[in-house]
């Protein structure tokens, strides 16, 4: 048994999307890795959660889903890596999709999108009577000074009433 | 001389630490992260189509999951794989591990899955009828998925120009998740140290694979600059799950390497 998972780790480097999709059916657990640490593409992006709601005045700013920073102690307790992790597994498995999905309605019924929506949904509102809330993902580059930003993803316009 | 069963506990331990970890890091930010405004709230898991009778059972109490596999492995980290406390802890684990992939089917990395790993060919060693050499195999199966790991990682930075131009660091250092303000603009000022860096990472992952017909001497430096290699990885970047995980199954390349170098 050991073996066959081990041959099949060594298949699961390779880029061939029918044996990925087969993976991903059968595999829930992700037990077959996948080891391309920060390759082809090193991860140089912070990805932010943002959204803003509506009222009968407009809209609101657009606002962080919260998430908790890098602490200094990181290298030892990092607690804070599952939340940041969370947004950048949801937006990448998004961003996939969007390469092969062109209708934009098909797109938002696929699972990281699905769950994007439902985390933003249940976040507190930010006007006192929204009628409708739209939801984006940021990337940062850089520090400090040197920080830009640029939206990457920007969603429908959802009704409260939509779900 | 590494034998199988020292290799295969040390390993075992190590990644029972870094699921530990794990375990207690998630139990302290669950309110905010599996509560109902969180990324691994109720709702969200159900998106991914979880089994019903696992939210009817555990959502009023998933944090005694995280607890129970806390302390499964910590036991682990003490008793080693071979006391029955052990084996016990390692189903404990295993379960406690799979009912946690069901409520955060998102950020797992590479750390998580080396340890699982490690954790399922040492519980597999455990299942009655196993002949004597289930531990060597599940050795051979650590030190093999460690050696994969970093020869796909090198390949895959190989190929990619952002890493061969150098500009791969200072880019990494340079995103908030696991950057460095600090080491990112010193890098950034520095490039021939960027370049020279980024060459250092890509020449160790691809040329680790020599362990397997290198002689002992070899296969010990490219171990201690291996652990080198994390140590920086968690102080800088925060990956400090990897830091057990991987050096942890080093007694298994070693073992492996012992076994199938002729120059060893």
């Amino acid at each position: 048994m050991l073996a066959l998972v081990f041959v099949a780790s060594i298949v699961n480097q390779f880029p061939i999307r029918r044996w990925q999709r087969w993976v991903s059916r059968w595999d829930q657990f992700t037990v077959l890795p996948h080891w391309t640490f920060f390759a082809p593409n090193p991860g140089y992006t912070g990805t932010h959660l943002v959204y803003r709601d509506r009222d009968d005045h407009g809209w609101s700013s657009w606002t962080d889903v919260p998430l908790p920073g890098p602490s200094g102690w990181r290298g030892l307790w990092n607690p804070g890596r599952f939340e940041r992790k969370a947004v950048q597994d949801l937006f990448g498995g998004l961003a996939r999709s969007v390469r092969h999905i062109q209708d934009p309605r098909v797109l938002e019924l696929t699972t990281c999108h699905l769950a994007l929506l439902t985390w933003v949904d249940a976040q507190p509102a930010l006007v006192a009577s929204p009628t409708a809330r739209q939801f984006a993902i940021v990337e940062t580059m850089g520090h400090g000074a040197n920080r830009s930003v640029r939206p990457v993803f920007v969603s429908r316009v959802f009704g409260r009433g939509d779900r | 001389m590494v034998t199988a069963e020292l290799a295969l506990s040390v390993a075992f331990r190590a990644s029972c630490a870094a699921l530990a970890i794990g375990f207690i890091e998630q139990r302290v930010v669950f309110r905010r992260a599996f509560g109902p405004t969180g990324p691994f709230s109720p709702s969200v898991a159900d998106v991914f189509g979880r089994p019903g009778w696992q939210r009817r059972l555990l959502d009023p109490r998933f944090q005694y999951v995280l607890v129970a596999g806390a302390a499964a492995a910590a036991t682990g980290v003490a008793a080693g794989p071979f006391s029955v406390l052990g084996r016990v802890a390692t189903a404990v684990l295993v379960l406690c591990t799979a009912m946690t992939k069901w409520r955060r089917p998102v950020s797992s990395d590479g750390a998580e899955q080396m340890a699982v790993l490690t954790v399922l060919a040492t519980g597999l060693t455990m299942v009655p009828g196993m002949g004597p050499g289930a531990v060597s195999l599940a050795v051979y199966f650590i030190g093999g998925q460690l050696i994969l790991s970093y020869l796909t990682s090198g390949v895959a930075k190989a190929v990619s120009q952002t890493w061969r131009n150098g500009a791969a660091l200072p880019l990494i250092m340079g995103s908030e998740a696991y950057g460095h303000p600090s080491l990112s603009s010193l890098l950034q000022t520095h490039f021939f140290l960027s370049k020279a860096l980024t060459w250092f990472v890509i020449l160790f992952e691809c040329v680790f694979v020599v362990v397997l017909c290198g002689p002992r001497e070899v296969t010990v430096a490219l171990l201690a600059v291996g652990l080198g290699f994390h140590v920086a990885c968690a102080v800088t970047m925060g990956l400090n799950a990897f830091l057990m995980a991987f050096p942890g199954s080093y007694l298994c390349v070693a073992y492996v390497a012992q076994r199938m170098s002729v120059l060893w």
